[in-house]
């Protein structure tokens, strides 16, 4: 079962195209990034998924139900958007209130979950402080609270660690990392780096149409790639030579090593290692795969 | 998209938007110098109804020679000019002079400043929200029927709380003049839940606007030049020279708010219930308008 599923959705804003024929899919429970360019439909297609922006053409079905409805959906969908200032006078637990009262908890759990939500993006001191009272963090993280309060089933978060500083950037990783398989996370960011720690699938898109989707560990080619950090270029006609099937490619200090066929990636990364202990070269660092920026960057040459 | 309105979720939504607006410097300064203005007001009004009076006394003095002129028959006779120079209508004078005269004072001055009122407080409430973003942290958890319609019952009462400020502000006046009983407590009531029905249309109007226009200064904007229009179309609409040529141009009158001002304050009630009818049928016609637009689009 998919949480969320598009079909050839088009979305223009007067000439200017933003989703040109969007399809993807992302599956129940997982936690997906959203990767592109500026400008690339990201932001559009959150709003088209929370039922703000209405497409032009094409399906789109949340939990196989049809588009956001918010009397279907009330409650299963939370949205942290990228630019969006909470009402102005009220103080952030009465805001954070409201909305889990209007996302359907009764006045006693909606009181819980404010509290509960303002502990965990660490803005319990600053409850009775408004809006314009805050850092833009703090402005961010209490996004980031209203948009999981109550649960929901699926949360779209738009560049959540924009602008946080890096202490607090990792303590909303790691939130995030604690929702991991309570939800269907999407989130956008343009930091490669933290998704690839983060998420477990995800979707490359351009110019508003996809150009790669599928689980993380596929497009990073995990189970056929390794990367090598080196003291010395080993001779790598030798190794290959001795491994068999593979594609090698030098950049001092790393070797990046491509395995073909259906080989197991132990088997050759064991022959590999011999290989390069046999010729007396150093190993500091192995890793399996490639990094989700080089996936994304050769995706993108590709397409 | 489903039909209906969600009625738990719109009292939230009027019940926050009131709070908020509450919470707003610019409304509670706008509804205090409301209220002011009825109390300095009906200050103003008493000093001249007190004047007329005198006036009045000392002819009923001069024509009969007699020592003393009761208070009744005075006011009997001094109430009336105030009424002429409110309203034209002879048939209409004579029925407001039933009506307690500083509830008359109150109503007629609430009908002259809700319009400005509710454009103050309440002109870029819904445009506001959708251009600050705000409203994307709302939208996914109600339907944009019932937020569009809490935020308007919110404004709603928001404009009738300020009408009972002002009445209450005349009350007080008042009572440290002349003194006040119930009843004319009572047709203060009256005549700010009339003021409050006028303001509904107005309402619906600058709603209207704010769901189209998407940015509250716009929204204001765009409000401001509409009561301009709305007066100009009117006046051309009543003009006998319209009336002649187009007699149907002329029938388009009962489109405008200002043309039931008068209706709201008749005692018989069927026609002040047309009026109130007519008003909250073109608020509600206006919001709905606005509301059929903001519906299919985005937020």
């Amino acid at each position: 079962m998919n949480a969320v599923q598009l079909v050839d959705v088009i979305k223009r804003y007067g000439r200017r195209v933003a989703l040109d024929g969007l399809s993807l899919v992302v599956p129940r429970g997982a936690t997906c990034a959203v990767i592109g360019p500026n400008g690339s439909g990201k932001t559009t297609l959150f709003a088209v998924l929370a039922g703000l922006l209405r497409p032009n053409a094409g399906d789109v079905q949340l939990f196989g139900e049809g588009p956001f409805d918010a009397r279907r959906h009330a409650g299963r969908l939370g949205l942290m958007p990228q630019d969006a200032a909470p009402s102005r006078h009220a103080t952030l637990e009465q805001s954070l209130r409201y909305y889990a009262a209007l996302a359907g908890l009764s006045p006693a759990a909606a009181e819980r979950e404010a509290a509960l939500w303002l502990e965990r993006v660490r803005l319990e001191d600053r409850a009775r402080s408004t809006p314009g009272q805050l850092s833009h963090g703090m402005r961010r993280r209490f996004s980031v609270a209203q948009a999981f309060l109550g649960d929901p089933e699926l949360v779209l978060l738009d560049e959540p660690t924009a602008g946080l500083d890096p202490e607090l950037a990792a303590e909303l990783r790691s939130l995030l990392g604690e929702r991991r398989g309570s939800a269907t996370l999407l989130i956008s960011s343009h930091l490669l780096s933290e998704l690839e720690d983060l998420c477990d699938y995800a979707v490359f898109i351009d110019r508003g149409r996809l150009v790669q989707q599928g689980q993380m560990r596929q497009l990073l080619q995990a189970d056929s790639r390794v990367r090598l950090k080196l003291t010395r270029g080993p001779d790598l006609e030798r190794v290959r030579r001795r491994v068999g099937a593979l594609e090698l490619s030098w950049a001092a200090p790393t070797l990046d090593v491509l395995l073909r066929g259906d080989r197991p990636i132990d088997a050759a990364n064991a022959e590999l290692l011999r290989e390069l202990l046999d010729q007396d070269v150093g190993i500091l660092e192995l890793t399996t795969g490639q990094s989700l920026e080089a996936s994304y960057l050769s995706t993108r040459r590709q397409s | 998209m489903s039909a209906g309105v969600d009625l738990r979720k719109l009292a939230l939504v009027a019940r926050f938007e009131l709070a908020e607006a509450l919470r707003s410097r610019l409304v509670v300064v706008v509804l205090a110098l409301y209220g002011a203005g009825a109390g300095l007001g009906a200050y103003i009004f008493s000093r001249t109804l007190e004047v007329a009076e005198e006036r009045v006394r000392e002819a009923l003095l001069a024509g009969g020679g007699a020592q003393a002129v009761p208070d009744d028959l005075v006011r009997q006779q001094a109430l009336p000019r105030v009424i002429a120079f409110l309203v034209a209508d002879p048939a209409l004078q004579r029925e407001l002079l039933d009506v307690e005269p500083l509830a008359l004072f109150y109503g007629f001055m609430a009908l002259a400043l809700v319009a400005p009122v509710v454009l103050l407080t309440s002109g870029g409430a819904h445009a506001s929200e959708i251009a600050s973003g705000g409203s994307r942290f709302v939208l996914t958890r109600v339907d944009r029927l019932s937020w569009s319609l809490g935020k308007l019952a919110g404004h709603a009462l928001l404009l009738l709380v300020g009408l009972l400020v002002g009445a209450l502000a005349t009350a007080l006046v008042a009572q440290l003049g002349r003194g006040i009983d119930m009843g004319s407590v009572l047709w203060l009531v009256r005549a700010s839940l009339r003021a409050w029905v006028y303001g509904l249309a107005y309402l619906g109007i600058f709603s209207c606007v704010a769901l189209l226009v998407r940015a509250p200064s716009g929204a204001r904007a765009v409000s401001v030049a509409l009561l301009f229009l709305l007066w100009i179309m009117r006046s051309v609409c009543k003009s006998s020279l319209v009336a002649a040529r187009f007699p149907l141009l002329g029938q388009l009158v009962w489109l405008f708010p200002a043309e039931h001002e008068l209706g709201l304050w008749s005692p018989r009630w069927l026609e002040s219930l047309a009026a109130s009818g007519a008003l909250l049928g073109i608020g509600a016609g206006a919001f709905g308008l606005g509301y059929a637009r903001f519906r299919r689009g985005d937020a």
